[in-house]
């Protein structure tokens, strides 16, 4: 089964994540939350995690030190991360995209957003189970 | 005193039309005049402050009562479930998607900016010195208000 990490010091910012990623098709993942970064490392270094989507601006260990070890680390530098910020600024999401981050969404994170930018590695990676549209995103019939 | 045209309200006014469109999923509309609240509701008031490239701060000043209710939609939880610490956190969630949506506003391209994390209080924060400028909104009949103060922010509605 899928395990997706998601770092933000905000319970209401994990859970509308965690809400866009059920939307998505990730339903049946196992989620798995930290307040910041120190607590996902913590996390990452007992369970064997898929994706890590990571808020950027956090108290105590930010987003882009969590990236830096996660990419930095012999066993976690392949898990995808995705950085979410509340700053959409370009010099930052370069900054961070040249670390190795899969992506940088802007806040509010959306659905819409989210299939667009971890659509790829539903199709391109191998670790993850094909995984059927949630109900309410299903065409209906006319 | 010169009436200058800034375009702090209008980009605040969008920043939050949006933000409660995305996040809560509830349309807002801008209002005139002060806020009054009722007596009995308490306010819960959020602040965050733009380090760079104009420094400032943006509060976001709101009846508990309506932050209680977008807990209950957003939460699915019962009143009676409500903690202290899930209003707080929605709230100041609120006001950091909102600012980060004024600075990409108000930023020249390609230039960094950077804000601070957003702290709940429960004393008003709102100093009584300098300018400051206050947008009120309605949303399902309750008045919150977003406003920003700070001399730099505030020129930088002026001239973005």
């Amino acid at each position: 089964m899928n395990k997706i990490i998601i770092v933000d010091d905000s319970t209401t910012a994990r859970m509308v994540v965690r809400r866009c990623l059920e939307i998505v098709g990730f339903g049946d993942a196992t989620f798995l939350e930290a307040a910041n970064g120190k607590e996902a490392l913590t996390i990452l270094k007992q369970e064997s995690v898929d994706l890590v989507v990571t808020d950027l601006n956090m108290p105590v260990m930010d987003g882009e030190t969590l990236l830096k070890w996660v990419k930095g680390g012999p066993k976690t530098h392949d898990i995808p991360v995705v950085m979410i910020s509340s700053a959409g600024n370009v010099a930052k999401e370069k900054q961070v995209l040249d670390m190795g981050a899969h992506a940088v969404l802007g806040k509010p994170v959306s659905p819409e957003i989210l299939r667009e930018s971890i659509g790829d590695l539903m199709e391109s990676t191998e670790q993850w189970a094909r995984v059927e549209p949630a109900e309410d995103e299903k065409e209906q019939p006319e | 005193m010169k009436d200058h045209k800034n375009r702090l309200p209008e980009i605040i006014a969008s920043a939050v039309e949006e933000t409660f469109e995305e996040m809560v999923f509830l349309e807002v509309c801008q209002v005139e005049g002060p806020n009054e609240p009722s007596d009995e509701d308490t306010l819960l008031r959020a602040s965050l402050l733009v380090h760079d490239p104009f420094p400032g701060e943006i509060y976001f000043v709101a009846p508990k009562s309506l932050i209680n209710g977008l807990v209950i939609e957003l939460f699915s939880v019962d009143h009676e479930d409500i903690v202290a610490s899930m209003l707080l956190d929605l709230q100041a969630e609120l006001l950091n998607t909102i600012a980060g949506k004024m600075m990409n506003q108000m930023a020249p391209e390609g230039v960094t900016f950077r804000i601070g994390l957003p702290e709940t209080e429960t004393e008003s924060l709102m100093g009584s010195d300098g300018q400051s400028v206050e947008c009120y909104f309605d949303v399902d009949g309750a008045i919150f208000t977003v406003s920003a103060s700070g001399d730099a922010l505030i020129a930088r509605g002026e001239i973005c």
